[in-house]
């Protein structure tokens, strides 16, 4: 059971990332247990092994078609000549679509405030309309 | 639209200082050396054509390796695996996953073949693990990087990049065992 329990926790031992207490224990049992010797051998070759995988080095002709295929890419994606106008002069600006739309604004509120504005369906407070409750009046 | 750059010296200089680390890692994520050069391919080309993304701040290589890990990890997503696994030891002039680095004259023969033995098993275990787990496994204790810069290239939060981790190296563990080692 306690080997099992120090097994699972080989990796983190040798990765230095136990507790100092953690540390202390597994290292006392480690000493005393040829099981978990054995286990924590293993753990080290596998760890010394990884980090010890060769990495070939990258053939001189990926370099190769690494700038060539960047050259290429530059000649597809080179800027268009300009145009004899500048046709950008007549896309409104989002600076300009904003006060435009400002300005829309204040003079539907103008409109509103100031102008004569729709004749009213309701009931009109105007003398020339007579309401019919006034006429039963005596 | 500002025009790209045109490849330059400094362009070059960058394909001659990082592409052998970068195909290192794109050679130890697909286990092969065509798919290798293509992964190393299209990270370049995305880095260039992202350029502008790029903080001269910091280092080059950091931000090509995360480029290249997510070019991998978007390619593989969903797609069926491919590989080449060499079985035994290479005797063309092909750089593979079982080639050995340079003998030192200390060491003797039965060393160098019981070490030959374990780098084949561990680069076949290495091979069998799901491609996220391999990506873990390669940044982490292939590269010796740290677990939150592992977690910064592959974009995941650290306690993912831990869980793998430990998933990955378990597994590992098991196919050493399978092997005999």
């Amino acid at each position: 059971m306690i080997c099992k329990c120090v097994q699972s926790l080989m990796e983190l031992y040798l990765q230095g990332r136990l507790a100092p207490f953690q540390t202390r224990w597994m290292k006392d049992h480690i000493a005393r247990c040829p099981g978990c010797q054995k286990e924590l051998q293993v753990w080290q070759k596998l760890f010394s092994g990884l980090r010890a995988m060769p990495a070939p080095p990258a053939p001189a002709a990926l370099k190769t078609a690494l700038k060539a295929s960047l050259r290429s890419r530059d000649r597809q994606t080179a800027p268009e000549p300009p145009l004899a106008f500048d046709f950008s002069v007549l896309i409104p600006q989002p600076s300009m679509a904003w006060a435009f739309g400002l300005a829309a604004f204040l003079l539907s509120m103008s409109f509103s405030l100031f102008g004569p504005g729709v004749i009213s369906q309701s009931c009109s407070d105007q003398s020339l309309t007579v309401c019919p409750l006034d006429q039963e009046k005596p | 639209m500002a025009a790209p750059e045109r490849p330059s010296p400094v362009t070059d200089r960058l394909i001659e200082e990082h592409a052998d680390v970068a195909y290192a890692a794109a050679f130890r994520l697909t286990g092969n050396a065509a798919d290798a050069a293509d992964l190393v391919q299209e990270a370049f080309l995305r880095a260039m054509a992202k350029a502008e993304l790029y903080d001269p701040a910091f280092a080059f290589g950091p931000w090509l390796h995360r480029i290249l890990f997510r070019v991998y990890l978007n390619r593989r997503r969903g797609a069926q695996r491919r590989r080449e696994v060499p079985l035994e030891p290479r005797t063309d002039d092909d750089s593979g996953p079982a080639d050995l680095p340079e003998q030192d004259g200390s060491e003797s023969p039965e060393a160098a073949l019981e070490r030959s033995e374990l780098q084949r098993s561990i680069a076949q275990a290495l091979d069998s693990l799901p491609e996220l787990l391999r990506a873990c496994v390669i940044l982490v204790d292939v590269e010796g990087r740290a677990y939150d810069e592992a977690a910064g290239i592959l974009g995941w939060p650290l306690g993912s990049v831990a869980g793998r981790l430990y998933r990955a190296r378990r597994l590992l563990r098991e196919r050493l065992s399978e092997e005999g080692v």
